[in-house]
């Protein structure tokens, strides 16, 4: 016997015509006895038809100006962007369009950034063997490579004094580099992220940003030829900046795919 | 006469058994050739195609967009959306209809905005009543605005669901595929939605009801 429960449960449905023939005879037959479930179905069949009748709206003239406007100033701004920030579009592109890919999407723009970051942009890639075992997470890029590279960009130094305070320069400048353009990528990523993930995201940043600083500040006083090795926990920071950044540029909004990202 | 009495004296209650489905709008091939052909065109970056996508999507998009994150931020966010269709049209692969993937943007947009910002209480009320009356016959508009302000009462995911069934007349497939939740989930919180809002709406449905009777029982009596 159908009760009022029961219209109650399938008011919905039947309203929207999708119970079988006999449960909605059975209801039908309900409401012909029951004043309020009748009135209760005819409420909701109401509010149904009120909706349908709603339909688009007209936006305001203006609108399309406005979106033109916003094109042209983000595509203009990818015209002031590196060969890197647009590979690394493309990987997350194909990522998208397929999660087994995930993984290999990261440890592309892993290997990518590794390459990149001591070899500069357009030089031969160092170790490419190296680079794949650290972007499985094995390890942390080694900071000879960025020395080495910084050395090759201080061929004019007369003095060994010149040569470590040019190596030093480069070679946090290419950090530096690095961050700020991945931390360019990750601005235009994060609308699409859930707020909780973002303020993870956010939190595991400001605490390596502090970390560094602190670092900075120690380093400041310190002349490079004291000790170069000095320089090595500056540069470990600044791998685990690129690292989280980086996940983020590649993994985009794929949940779970970065180690900061909370459980889907 | 095979006119099976009880659905005859069903049919008296034209609210409750002659339920209207919104119209569905069918996408023919030639709509689908359309959509394909004006993607491509616009990955080629032809301005006039992007505007044509625009006008073709535009109330839609404009119209789920107000009624999510209600009138007063829908400007902003409806132009957010299309800057983030033009920008992702290189992702856009078929594997759903373009008007999916438009709507999964534009839903996925507006929820975001209502997470980011709350929204004030009464802020929109002067926007609200300034929407378009809606066109339907014999609706009346007072009733159609109270459906409005009662809609944006809704939280935001029962609002979506309702939006994208009853206004934009999605099946709960096409719901689910949207919102990426499962279909039982869709129905759910439909049926809470409408549950809702005929709490909401209870004392103007009720008026409106006894209007229609006091208007029958002079039939009778002429």
């Amino acid at each position: 016997m159908t009760s009022c429960r029961d219209v109650d449960r399938l008011a919905t449905a039947y309203v929207d015509g999708e119970l079988d023939d006999r449960r909605s005879s059975a209801v039908r037959g309900h409401l012909r006895v029951c004043a309020s479930c009748a009135e209760r179905v005819e409420d909701e069949a109401r509010v149904r038809e009120l909706a349908a009748g709603l339909g688009p709206l007209d936006p305001p003239p203006s609108m399309w100006r406005a979106i033109d406007a916003q094109l042209a100033e983000a595509e203009i701004g990818d015209s002031h962007r590196s060969g890197m920030w647009i590979l690394a579009q493309r990987v997350l592109d194909v990522a998208r369009g397929n999660a087994l890919l995930v993984g290999l999407a990261s440890s592309a723009a892993a290997v990518f950034l590794l390459l990149w970051l001591p070899g500069g942009r357009g030089e031969a890639p160092q170790r490419p063997a190296a680079a794949i075992a650290r972007a499985g997470g094995e390890a942390r890029p080694g900071p000879e490579q960025v020395v080495a590279a910084a050395t090759s960009a201080c061929g004019g130094a007369r003095t060994h004094e010149e040569l470590l305070l040019c190596q030093t320069h480069e070679s946090d400048r290419r950090y530096v580099d690095a961050i700020a353009e991945l931390t360019r990528a990750v601005a235009e990523e994060r609308a699409s992220w859930r707020a909780t993930d973002a303020a993870r995201f956010d939190a595991a940043l400001r605490e390596l940003d502090h970390a560094a600083q602190i670092e900075r500040v120690r380093l400041a006083g310190q002349p490079p030829s004291a000790a170069p090795a000095n320089r090595d926990s500056l540069h470990d920071i600044y791998r685990a900046q690129l690292e989280l950044l980086s996940s983020a540029v590649v993994a985009g909004d794929l949940s779970g795919a970065a180690p900061w990202r909370g459980a889907p | 006469m095979d006119d099976d009495p009880v659905e005859i004296a069903a049919s008296k209650k034209p609210s409750v058994a002659a339920v209207v489905r919104p119209a569905k709008r069918a996408q023919s091939a030639a709509d689908l050739d359309d959509d394909a052909a004006l993607v491509e065109a616009c990955r080629r970056g032809e301005r006039r195609a992007m505007e044509a996508l625009y006008h073709r999507y535009k109330r839609r998009v404009f119209g789920l967009v107000t009624r999510i994150v209600g009138p007063g931020d829908s400007e902003e966010v409806a132009q957010e959306v299309f800057v983030r269709i033009f920008r992702g049209l290189g992702r856009f692969r078929g594997d759903s209809q373009l008007s999916t993937w438009i709507y999964r943007l534009a839903v996925n947009a507006s929820l975001s905005h209502v997470t980011r910002r709350p929204r004030h209480e009464g802020g929109d009320e002067e926007a609200l009543a300034n929407l378009p009356a809606p066109q339907t016959s014999g609706a009346d508009p007072t009733v159609s605005h109270r459906l409005e302000r009662a809609l944006s009462s809704l939280p935001a995911g029962y609002r979506a669901v309702l939006v994208l069934h009853d206004i934009h007349g999605m099946n709960h497939d096409e719901v689910a595929e949207i919102l990426g939740c499962h279909v039982g989930t869709s129905k759910s919180q439909l049926h809470k939605a409408r549950a809702r809002m005929r709490d909401l709406l209870g004392p103007a449905l009720a008026a409106e009801r006894a209007a229609q009777r006091g208007e029958s029982g002079q039939d009778v009596e002429e």
